[in-house]
């Protein structure tokens, strides 16, 4: 026979479990067979912890403002993007859903994804630049734009296709 | 030793050398990086990233031969 234990960790205090004098209904609150014991806890500071998956539909401030539902979040969050060297011995240096750079020219790279997304209708904002001052005017356009790879131009008004030391490229969709 | 101290090179259909720069935190391993990065029907090769010259002069004029 399982039990329900409600403990202290230190001092005085009560826990009260109320169930709402006005419903019929019943509740029901479910607690899992988890092997440590601790599924949830809260601390002097407000803070509270969840060991696995916090599952919500709205999140707000501590003011009830500022909601934001949890498929807001999602669909806001950014889906992939990378930063990476075009110059010298090209590399990346830092990514997320990148699997490969493809060197493809000078100026020219092909960004591959590591899994799909879900149509090429996501937002790419790509851009470019120095690591020194320089006033030469240059330009990074995307092309051929696909679900698991797009490619960048980036371009020098006065010299054509050239390499830059910054490349970076960021796309948010919807979805996955 | 990590995606990124190697490079996978293939050239494409006009002519191009085409260098595969794989990232480390994909997922993915280098060869299965190779299957799904490069276009199905062409000859790849997984070489050092020491391999491909950081002069990148003449870089359209690059070619690889195994």
């Amino acid at each position: 026979m399982a039990s329900i234990k409600l403990n202290a960790t230190s001092g005085g205090g009560s826990v009260s479990i109320q169930a709402p004098s006005s419903s019929t209904n019943t509740r029901v609150l479910s607690l899992p067979d988890d092997a440590d014991g601790v599924i949830a806890k809260t601390d002097n500071s407000g803070n509270f912890t969840v060991s696995g998956n916090l599952k919500a539909g709205t999140i707000t401030d501590a003011s009830g403002n500022h909601s934001s539902t949890t498929e807001q979040i999602f669909d806001g969050r950014c889906k992939a993007w990378v930063n990476f060297n075009g110059t010298g011995t090209v590399a990346i240096r830092s990514s997320l859903r990148v699997s490969s750079i493809g060197d493809i020219g000078a100026g020219k790279y092909n960004v591959n994804f590591s899994s799909n997304f879900a149509d090429a209708n996501y937002a790419a904002v790509a851009t470019s630049g120095e690591d020194v001052y320089s006033t030469d005017v240059g330009s990074v356009r995307t092309l051929s734009q696909a679900v698991g790879s797009i490619r960048l131009d980036n371009e020098n008004v006065d010299s054509g296709f050239e390499d830059v030391p910054r490349m970076n490229l960021a796309c948010f969709s919807l979805g996955s | 030793m990590a995606n990124s101290d190697k490079r996978i090179l293939y050239t494409d259909d006009d002519g191009t050398l085409i260098v595969l720069v794989p990232a480390d935190n994909c997922g993915l391993t280098i060869e299965q990086i190779q299957t799904k990065d490069v276009p199905t029907g062409k000859t790849s090769y997984i070489v050092d990233k020491s391999v491909v010259p950081s002069d990148r002069s003449f870089r359209d004029a690059w070619t690889y031969t195994p």
